[in-house]
């Protein structure tokens, strides 16, 4: 068993206008080279979940350990260089849409660029060349100098994992990465998620709403309602009284393959 | 139940609200007296009726009075604007016969709130006038300390010194308590009852959504007196502002003969200065409409210079993410509706005095005015960007500038060159006309003719102004073509 690499006690994360509970004591701990997925209705706290991790949100109360330090407790300085470990890319792609794809890969380096080479531009060649590598990762390469907004949906979403993949993560948060696109694409954009978690043994924390997805690439599901953890287990565990459960009595489940 | 004393923000806003409105109303009625009185009764036409000094409280308390009875109604424009209404504490809609009575017991309630805040007063007072009585000798003659205060002997003006605060302590503090219990009386109450008259009548304010949560269609809009309101303030703003701004289409043609005569004198183009110096101004035509584009240039590029660093700074997005950094943006964003709402004109006549007529007093004047005009454009366009890119440049582990450089700058550039040029379309008409009031350029010449009534000079002038004016903005459409 290998030790547990994220530790999560307590989170808490109140919203201060309305007063909304979004995460409600959600403790749990992920190993070295999991690819958890969290499931839930929208508004269940998946991604103030994840990024309440990377305090891109500031959490209320709890602890969050990675490796063994508290990043609730972490200064600006160390919050960098923590963020730096964790590669995240989100529903809306979140690319800048009027630079080129080259520019938007190369902000992946930031955290690692001082602060006068990344105001004149001047990258080292190091990252350059790692950006190439990214971009043939992801099958891009010969869409560097192409402006973001002219890709398409998929080719954007691959924009962002080549940009998490400059960071060199240890860790990858996906934040409904597949919502905005078609069956097929959402396959694929998984599978280098898959990939990158099996050949670089990066961690993967992928909030999802298919369960056929889920359970194909997950080896772990956890599933949030109202900011609860209501399951925690293996995708297979999942059966309609669960299933009901996690998303109400109404729902049906809809297959995607 | 939310518990504890909450500071009702919207009840406050629809309030101040409604009274502003019913302020309007009384104003616009004492105009109306004075008018029918002086324009129609007296025969002397100049004569205006001199408002009395008791007209202002008689005014302030009457609107007051007039707009808590309207907000009773739960259906003033108070209420309309801050989406509230007036319903039962289950949530059903009261009726009107219960709105109408509930009005006088409103009014109660207020008076009473008014009451607690004098009672609380009472101390302060009490122990204000006893300072000052000691201080100056003099006082009021309830308070004996203070008028005996070196007219008595030393232990009997104590005496009275301790023997009145102790009466005004025990006093204010029993003003204080009774204050209190009529607050709590008044103000207290549970399920959003929170006043004497919601308690008795059940009724509460509460946001629109409610009702429309229960499917209740909202009335139209003139069935309501929010409506009317609105339609009855429309027309007394026309009809006032009709009178006040003394409004005669018959002068637009009764005096149309003097002006075609001097649409004829300015039409006998006079273009012996333009090149050649006028010998009073030492200065010619050509000469000051250089100065004048070159004015408008340096200002435009001075506003640029100076509001691009600036507009990051007053980006609610940007820098809300403390109190330091909030303190920063409402700093800057006095600085920008200040400096934005005095005309440059009026900025031209400050530094006309401050750095002498001229040029450079003409160009501080567009440069500040449009340092404040683009700075708020361009943070209004830095509130406006996209969030999404920059939380995936702050979870890279970028610092702040990083995540401006790569996440803001690529998102507003073509807005930031579209206010530039629409600015410096503004700069080149306002640069004609400084000169007026002192800050050079062809507006100095087009005055100084104008004075002497060198009508075929002011006319070649303005026929100047418009060329050099239409010359710009086609360049400037130029440039803004190939921009885009």
């Amino acid at each position: 068993m290998a030790e547990a690499q994220l530790v999560i006690e307590h989170l808490t994360k109140v919203y201060e206008r309305g007063e909304v509970l979004a995460l409600d004591d959600v403790s749990f701990s992920v190993k070295k080279g999991e690819f958890l997925i969290l499931i839930g209705l929208s508004g269940s706290g998946k991604s103030t979940l994840l990024r309440c991790i990377n305090r891109l949100i500031e959490p209320t109360s709890g602890k969050i350990l990675l490796d063994g330090v508290d990043i609730t407790k972490a200064k600006t300085r160390d919050l960098r260089q923590i963020r730096r470990k964790i590669g995240m890319i989100f529903q809306q792609f979140n690319l800048v849409k009027r630079s080129s794809v080259r520019t938007n890969v190369l902000a992946g380096r930031l955290g690692y660029t001082s602060m006068w080479r990344s105001l004149s531009g001047r990258f080292s060649k190091q990252d350059l060349e790692r950006t190439e590598v990214s971009l043939d990762r992801v099958g891009l390469s010969e869409k560097m100098h192409t402006r973001a907004d002219q890709l398409s949906g998929g080719q954007q979403q691959r924009v962002g994992i080549a940009r998490a993949l400059m960071q060199e993560p240890e860790l990858l948060f996906a934040d409904e990465p597949v919502s905005a696109l078609d069956p097929a694409t959402s396959n694929s954009v998984l599978q280098y998620l898959e990939q990158m978690n099996q050949e670089d043994g990066v961690t993967v924390l992928c909030a999802l709403h298919f369960l056929s997805l889920a359970r194909r690439y997950g080896t772990r599901i956890i599933a949030l309602k109202d900011g609860k953890i209501v399951f925690e287990g293996l995708p297979k565990e999942i059966d309609d009284a669960r299933f009901k459960e996690i998303y109400g009595e109404d729902a049906e489940e809809v297959e995607i393959r | 139940m939310k518990r504890g004393l909450m500071f009702p923000k919207k009840r406050v806003g629809a309030f101040i609200t409604d009274w502003v409105i019913w302020l309007y109303i009384s104003y616009s009625v004492f105009f109306l007296i004075d008018h029918w009185y002086t324009e129609i009764v007296a025969v002397r036409p100049y004569y205006k009726v001199p408002f009395p000094w008791y007209g202002w409280p008689i005014a302030i308390i009457s609107s007051l009075l007039i707009a808590v009875a309207w907000e009773g109604l739960g259906t003033s424009i108070g209420f309309r604007a801050f989406g509230l209404t007036l319903i039962r504490t289950d949530g059903s809609p009261l009726t009107l016969r219960s709105r109408l009575k509930r009005i006088p017991l409103d009014l109660i309630s207020w008076a009473l709130s008014l009451m607690v805040g004098g009672l609380m007063l009472v101390p302060l007072v009490g122990l204000g006038t006893l300072f000052r009585g000691l201080s100056t000798g003099t006082g009021i003659s309830f308070i004996p300390a203070a008028s005996l205060w070196k007219l008595a002997p030393w232990y009997l003006s104590l005496f009275y010194v301790l023997l009145s605060f102790a009466g005004i302590i025990v006093v204010g503090a029993g003003c204080v308590f009774v204050a209190y219990r009529l607050a709590e009386w008044t103000w207290s109450g549970s399920n959003g009852e929170q006043f004497w008259c919601d308690r008795v009548f059940h009724a509460r304010v509460a946001p629109n959504s409610e009702i429309e949560d229960r499917g209740i269609t909202p009335k139209r809009w003139f069935a309501t007196s929010w409506g009317i309101m609105t339609l009855i303030l429309i027309v007394i703003t026309f009809y006032v502002g009709w009178l006040t701004t003394g409004i005669d289409f018959g002068n637009l043609i009764r005096r149309a003969p003097v002006t075609i005569d001097l649409l004829k004198r300015l039409t006998a183009l006079d273009f012996t200065h333009f090149i050649t110096p006028e010998p009073v101004l030492r200065d010619s035509i050509g000469s000051a409409i250089v100065e004048t584009i070159f004015m408008a240039l340096l200002a435009t590029l001075f506003g640029v210079v100076f509001a691009f660093p600036l507009s990051f700074l007053g980006a609610r997005n940007i820098m809300a993410t403390g109190p330091a950094g909030w303190l920063i943006y409402t700093i800057t964003r006095g600085f920008f509706n200040v400096v934005r709402s005095v005309e440059t004109i009026v900025w031209a006549l400050i530094f006309a005095v401050w750095v002498s007529f001229g040029p450079f007093a003409g160009v501080m004047a567009l440069a500040i005015h449009t340092i404040a005009a683009l700075g708020k454009l361009y943070s209004e366009q830095v509130e406006s960007i996209d969030p999404g890119p920059l939380e995936a440049i702050a979870s890279t582990g970028a610092r702040r500038w990083q995540v401006i450089v790569y996440g803001v700058i690529p998102q507003i550039i073509p807005s930031y060159l579209a206010f530039t040029m629409y600015r410096w379309d503004i700069n080149v008409r306002m640069s004609t006309i400084i000169g007026l009031v002192g800050g050079g350029g062809i507006g100095r010449i087009l005055f100084h003719y104008k004075n002497d009534l060198r009508w075929g000079e002011v006319g070649a002038v303005i026929v100047v102004i418009i060329a050099v004016v239409w010359a710009m903005d086609y360049v400037s459409g130029l440039v803004r073509e190939k921009i885009a």
